[in-house]
């Protein structure tokens, strides 16, 4: 009896085999599938094809090429190009329609270097009716639905990095070897947005959030931080971002603040002051976005206030503010 | 020796077992397959390895795709004389067995000579063959070649003394199932085929871990690798254990085989690959599933691994001949008998690369290389299971085999190219099979019939040069480990 039971026993443990040499492959099956996204995304995140543009005869006799204009830039700033439709994302094709109307009414696009140099009063170089595109946060996306739209109308663009994620090798950002490639290929200019800094954090005992450089943060334990642990978390972070720009080889000479904040609607009175002077130590300029979002061309030594654009953000109403702005009253276009 | 248990028939358990291995397998070959397809282009980011894993996966869902094509000659009814030449070296544990074995072969007496022929055995392995010859009533023959000339002397010897129409070889340490050289000589029926090669499954399972992962290596190597070769009539390499050829197929090449040389050195070992290639050459060359022998394997991993480094030379010698003919068959044929041999020579740079110098570079540890073993292994245990009529958990050895292979026998495929021009057995001494050839007509004959045991002229001016000890078995030659990574782990010849 206890024979029989040992043999089925063993008969029992030998056909446990079988499943057990499952598990195995089951451990290795999440490394596997991380390692096919990791795949995928290194090397099957290209930029996508330009998509075509069509315009109306109608609209295409308004986007005529508006007059020439010196002294002032328009810049604009993008989150991401995706179908997302998140409220900040810019479809491809609409980009492609922003761009397309943006080549019609002749404007051309400047780099970072040239931005600088008008910024300085230099306006030597500058095309008849220059403008300044950029991209927030190092997405992968913007780049892939920007950068062959952008080659097609030889323009180029600024591209801020969150330098914090750019090491995690995720799918969201741009890789430090994306960014050289970008670097490279003479379109894009790469400046710095963020290292860590690029959230959001508890800044009062109701949970209420505020901008990682702009708020004192708030934690149950110890209440509000100090100014001074303020001014040390914020400076570590922007001096730590600059280290990894000045490690990849990049200048960071530029800074987009996260959020368009540069403390303006901080709680914390001395927070502004002293992001301002901190940044203004650290980048020659530094651009933000404003309420209302209706900011004008940015000139020499008036603000560096950004348009940003939204998913709902047309190609008809980025003319229009483009118009708006104009530095030639009533500027409607002329022909080339 | 403890044998395995054939008897035993199978029951539900075992019949529901063998579907979900079946199942369970085709499930993970397919998971492979699409694994590959979905990291294709890997090939342009890492081209050694990339091309490298799909050529490998390529080839080895090839091998089962091809097996499943594969069937056993159908019965014709064929039975043409035929003479079973069993060359023996100190086999005295063996030979009474096999030759007994060869005895009660249910095939017509008057049609089945067998030929012993004793290579100058130091042991009682010719007592024992004239013990067996005189039991026989005159069907067996024995031949005492006087002193140690080399198998293929041996064989030769054999060959020459019979006019059979059918020429079987069985290794002295292989014993047949009844019905087996019925079931190999249906194949001739097709008279394009020179050769036929015969199944072998290992006798010793249960002695020790490693004759269990032989076990599993051999019946893979034969169902699968050789099963997938017979579908285009070009099995590579007619194992030594049990293989028929046709008399006309071999004739011509007798001389040159039985004095083949390499690089100035006669070669000694690996007659088998040897005979086939002569014969594939310009004959189809087929393998029978039906046709089983079992035979004594090494359990003991100094003999198994000089029997490996061995194979291996024979394999190097004879790629090179089968590599000018191969293109004039079947292109399909010939690509995985190239793919075959290019394999082994990458594998081991692929291994110390995936397993050694990425890591060091900063990759991590190499998961899908190691997965990709592991899962083949236990493909090749899946397969061992889904064929066998009781399940036993022998397949697990098929496992420890492809890491085994990993660890040791990898790294032997440049030492054994380097040395493929030795004519050292390994396990006999270097000079065995050297000594100048005499005629075989001048070698004693007897037939056991109503003589007893052999007479040998020769046997008195036979000096035994050996030192005291050297007379183990010399493991018969079977063909050479083939292919790279588990797949030459698994290619039996």
């Amino acid at each position: 009896m206890i024979a029989r039971l040992r043999h089925r026993g063993g008969r029992a443990g030998a056909l446990l085999l079988l499943p057990l040499s499952v598990i195995p492959m089951l451990l290795v099956t999440p490394g596997l599938v991380s390692s096919h996204a990791r795949f995928e995304r290194k090397f099957h995140s290209p930029p996508f094809a330009a998509l075509e543009v069509r315009f109306s005869e109608t609209a295409r006799a308004r986007y005529a090429p508006v007059p020439p204009f010196k002294g002032a830039v328009p810049v604009l700033v993008y989150h991401g190009i995706n179908e997302q439709n998140d409220g900040y994302s810019v479809s491809r094709e609409e980009f492609a329609r922003q761009l397309e109307m943006l080549d019609m009414a002749g404007y051309r696009t400047i780099t970072i270097a040239q931005y600088l140099r008008f910024r300085a009063g230099d306006i030597a170089g500058l095309p008849p009716r220059p403008i300044l595109i950029t991209f927030d946060d190092g997405r992968l996306d913007s780049f892939r639905g920007a950068d062959r739209l952008l080659a097609r109308h030889s323009m180029g663009a600024v591209m801020y990095v969150i330098t914090g994620p750019v090491a995690d090798g995720n799918g969201f950002h741009l890789s430090w070897e994306e960014l050289h490639g970008m670097h490279d290929s003479g379109r894009w200019d790469i400046q710095p947005h963020a290292r860590d800094g690029h959230r959001k954090i508890v800044v009062d005992g109701a949970n209420r959030s505020g901008p990682f450089y702009a708020s004192r943060r708030f934690t149950r334990s110890e209440g509000y931080e100090s100014f001074a642990d303020y001014t040390r978390r914020v400076g570590s972070d922007i001096y730590a971002l600059k280290e990894d720009f000045r490690r990849q080889g990049f200048p960071s000479e530029t800074f987009a603040a996260p959020f368009g904040d540069v403390g303006q609607n901080s709680r914390e009175d001395r927070a502004e002051p002293f992001l301002r002077s901190l940044l203004a130590t650290q980048f020659r300029v530094v651009f933000v976005q404003g309420a209302g979002n209706d900011p004008g061309y940015t000139t020499a030594t008036g603000s560096t206030e950004r348009f940003e654009l939204h998913t709902a953000t047309t190609a008809d109403q980025l003319h229009r503010w483009l118009l708006r702005h104009h530095p030639v009253a009533g500027a409607t276009g002329v022909e080339r | 020796m403890k044998t395995a248990n054939i008897t035993a028939g199978p029951t539900v358990a075992d019949r529901v077992v063998r579907l979900l291995a079946g199942v369970y397998l085709v499930t993970l070959l397919t998971l492979v397959v699409a694994f590959k397809w979905v990291f294709a282009d890997i090939v342009l980011v890492d081209p050694l390895f990339g091309v490298y894993g799909i050529v490998v996966c390529a080839f080895i869902v090839s091998r089962f795709a091809l097996s499943v094509l594969y069937r056993p000659s159908e019965d014709h009814g064929l039975e043409p004389r035929v003479a079973i030449v069993m060359p023996a070296f100190n086999e005295e544990a063996a030979i009474a067995d096999s030759l007994i074995s060869l005895l009660q072969l249910d095939y017509p007496a008057e049609k089945l000579e067998i030929v012993a022929v004793n290579d100058g055995s130091t042991d009682a392995t010719l007592t024992r063959m004239t013990d067996v010859a005189e039991i026989a009533g005159g069907r067996i023959e024995v031949i005492d070649l006087g002193r140690n000339r080399g198998k293929r002397a041996a064989m030769a010897a054999g060959i020459r003394a019979t006019d059979a129409e059918i020429i079987a070889f069985v290794d002295s340490d292989s014993v047949l199932e009844p019905d087996a050289m019925t079931k190999l000589v249906q194949g001739f029926h097709d008279e394009h085929v020179g050769a036929i090669c015969g199944h072998a499954d290992v006798l010793n399972v249960k002695d020790t871990w490693l004759t269990k992962m032989q076990a599993v290596r051999y019946f893979v190597a034969f169902k699968v690798c050789k099963a997938a070769e017979s579908v285009f009539g070009a099995v590579s390499c007619c194992s030594g254990c049990f293989s028929a050829y046709r008399r006309t197929a071999v004739l011509p090449h007798l001389s040159w085989w039985e004095h083949q040389t390499f690089l100035g050195c006669e070669s000694t070992f690996g007659d088998d690959r040897s005979l086939t290639n002569c014969v594939l050459r310009t004959w189809k060359v087929r393998y029978e599933s039906r046709a089983i022998s079992r035979t004594i394997v090494p359990d003991s991993f100094k003999t198994f691994m000089t029997q490996q480094v061995r194979w291996k030379r024979s394999w190097t010698r004879e790629s090179l001949i089968l590599s000018s003919f191969m293109w004039r068959k079947h292109p399909l044929a010939a690509l995985a008998a190239y793919v075959g041999m290019v394999l082994p020579l990458i594998a081991p740079v692929v291994a110390v690369r995936a397993v050694f110098v990425a890591p060091i570079q900063g990759a991590p540890v190499p998961v899908v290389y190691l997965t990709g073993i592991y899962v083949m292994a236990v493909a090749y245990g899946l397969y061992y299971v889904a064929c066998q009529r009781r399940y036993s958990s022998i397949w697990v050895f098929g496992i420890v085999f492809c890491f085994f292979y990993l660890f040791f026998l990898l790294w032997q495929t440049y030492y054994a190219i380097l040395t493929a021009r030795t004519s050292s057995w390994g396990t006999r001494p270097a000079t065995a099979g050297m000594e100048p050839t005499f005629e075989v007509a001048a070698q004693a004959r007897s037939r056991a019939g109503g003589a007893l045991g052999a007479r040998s002229p020769g046997l008195a001016m036979s000096v035994d040069t050996r030192p005291p000890g050297t007379g183990s078995t010399p493991p018969p030659a079977r063909p050479a480990a083939a292919h790279a990574g588990i797949a030459q782990g698994m290619k039996h010849s």
